[in-house]
């Protein structure tokens, strides 16, 4: 066994507050209900169009929650789907508002993320014209998953002589390796590691990290000099992307091991 | 960097892409306004909440022209090249900061041979016009364009032809006819007269063959004059700048790094990350696309011109921060802090 699980974490709108769960669906697009949600901004580039909190630091400080939070872990149609005997293997939440979400504002308001008042409020927070986007599917960067393990938050901290928050790296698998140190993450390239009793995914590659670990997820305020040591002394890259290989359910506290 | 309102006199159409603004500042702030044939405006142009800068070189020359005069040819994608070709119309105000740049005529004595390539025409023609009605001096003018509709300022050119006979020699080239300038077209113009003054302003491509061939025939630095245009090189519509004068003048900027203080060098064109690279300083630096923020450093000093700044929030721009990778220099007083 190379870990465990310490704590899984979904972001049901994108670049916002996330939240953690102890069971989740694991589909090959992603974590059910990971960044279900997204807010795109005419002032992005075309190539990453979307509002996040490297414009508006804020932006991690808006809690969004599910309406109907027991819903939205696991696909109501999860053990007819796995078992079919056509290996659809592609639950799929049959429910179309699922994933209707609410969001608490920084000064503790509540609205629905589809009322108009919810865009109205962040546009003197953008340059440009917003727009909400949703998909059942996950509005991912690059690939489904991100595994960041606690020894490399520990490794970072004592680098940078700084206490870093391991949300600064909004990582879905939070992983406590047995004997790995930090960024032994990095090592697993390559290998496809399953968690707990199905679940297969492949590590991919490392993650190319940006401003946004640089904004702590309590406070909002940023410190540049993380990300100018994970570029010096990391080569950029902080915690690992995967893909998934086999679909199903994961709990706080699975095992992690080799899958081959 | 402080802006004033400019009152739009005229608007003219000078190709299918290219349109010129006459502008007008309010009486008192007119004494700001002056300039020198070949500078340049920057503008503030709303977006959203907010606005972004882009820079456009004077088509006027006070000599002949009573007001000032900017010409914005419509880049793809490009968010201050079409906002100005839709959205401004006579009568319409827009922010400008006051005239900026070196890109200037530099000798009565020395004859000005200029190579303009497409909208690169916009600050050669206010120095031709500047030479034409305020010295001696017989300019000659080498334009390079993709085609015959693109040629911008082509009645112009022949009434100042006609005016000043004998004074103005203008080779038009014109891609789809003869192809590409190349090394060849280049060196037959010039024709080894090369006790000139040569300005350049054009697509990189251009002004790079303009320049090998110019230091091929040994023409010294100093007798070689650039206005570079920065294009965003994807297009994307975010750039601050699209359209940043590489020539500041600035010689040298200040940078904290890693606890020491560094005067830098600058080069022309460059951004600050790649002239202290050149110096072989460890400045931190990633994407080089706006986009990671390795490189936010925080400006303690002078003005910079972003070419993007992607990755910056208001809250950072508030704050001094500013991209190495992306940022050129507009003062001689700049000074980055690479460790704040």
């Amino acid at each position: 066994m190379l870990g465990k699980l310490e704590s899984i974490w979904r972001y049901p709108v994108k670049s916002m507050r996330g939240e953690e769960v102890d069971e989740i669906f694991v589909a090959f697009t992603g974590l059910m209900g990971d960044r279900v949600y997204a807010v795109s901004s005419t002032a992005a580039p075309k190539a990453f169009p979307w509002h996040t909190a490297r414009e508006q630091e804020d932006y991690v400080l808006y809690q969004a929650r599910f309406k109907e939070r027991d819903g939205t872990l696991k696909p109501d149609n999860m053990e007819e789907a796995m078992g079919h005997p056509a290996n659809i293997h592609a639950p799929f939440p049959t429910d179309p508002g699922a994933f209707a979400v609410e969001v608490q504002t920084p000064d503790g308001g509540v609205v629905d993320i589809e009322d108009p008042a919810f865009l109205e409020g962040l546009k003197d927070k953008s340059e440009g014209e917003l727009a909400l986007h949703h998909t059942q599917r996950n509005i991912v960067d690059c690939r489904p998953v991100t595994l960041f393990s606690l020894q490399t938050v520990d490794q970072l901290s004592e680098e940078t002589g700084t206490d870093i928050h391991k949300l600064q790296f909004r990582a879905n698998f939070y992983v406590d390796w047995n004997d790995g140190g930090g960024f032994y993450e990095d090592e697993l390239v390559g290998k496809t590691v399953k968690i707990g009793d199905t679940v297969e995914v492949m590590v991919v590659e490392r993650d190319p990290r940006c401003k946004f670990i640089t904004i702590h997820p309590e406070t909002a305020e940023t410190d540049p000099a993380l990300l100018r040591h994970v570029t010096r002394a990391h080569e950029g890259f902080a915690g690992v992307y995967a893909a998934v290989i086999k679909e199903g359910p994961v709990r706080k506290g699975d095992a992690l091991a080799l899958a081959d | 960097m402080d802006f004033y309102p400019l009152t739009i006199t005229g608007v003219v159409d000078e190709t299918a892409r290219a349109r010129s603004f006459r502008l007008s500042p309010a009486a008192g702030h007119a004494p700001l306004f002056a300039y020198k044939p070949g500078q340049f405006l920057t503008f503030r142009i709303p977006r959203g909440g907010g606005h972004v800068e882009r820079c456009y070189s004077l088509s006027s020359a006070p000599a002949c022209d009573a007001e000032l005069k900017v010409t914005v040819k419509r880049v793809a994608d490009g968010f201050g090249s079409n906002w100005f070709n839709d959205v401004p119309k006579p009568g319409d105000t827009v922010e400008a900061a006051p005239p900026s740049g070196r890109f200037v005529l530099r000798s009565r004595e020395r004859q000005p041979v200029l190579f303009a390539g497409g909208s690169g025409i916009t600050p050669v023609i206010s120095l031709i016009k500047q030479a034409l009605h305020e010295t001696s001096l017989a300019p000659r003018l080498f334009y390079a364009n993709t085609d015959v509709d693109q040629i911008i300022f082509r009645r112009e050119l022949d009434a100042l032809g006609a005016r000043f006979p004998g004074r103005l020699e203008c080779h038009h080239h014109v891609d789809a006819q003869s192809g590409l300038a190349d090394a060849g077209s280049v060196r037959d113009f010039i024709g080894g007269r090369l006790d000139c003054d040569f300005f350049i302003c054009g697509p990189a491509p251009f002004m790079a063959l303009t320049e090998d061939v110019l230091s091929g025939l040994g023409v010294g630095d100093r007798h070689v004059f650039i206005e570079r245009f920065t294009m965003p090189e994807d297009g994307e519509s975010d750039a601050d700048t699209e359209i940043a004068a590489g020539d500041s003048g600035v010689e040298s900027f200040r940078a904290t790094l890693d606890g020491e203080e560094h005067e830098v060098p600058y080069r022309a064109g460059e951004t600050l990350l790649r002239c202290m690279l050149s110096q072989g300083l460890d400045a931190v630096y990633s994407c080089e696309d706006a986009h990671c923020g390795s490189c936010m450093v925080i400006r303690k000093s002078g003005e910079v011109a972003m070419r993007k700044s992607t990755v910056l929030s208001k809250r950072d721009k508030e704050r001094g921060y500013i991209l190495l990778c992306q940022a050129v220099p507009r003062s001689a007083d700049v000074w980055v802090d690479c460790d704040a």
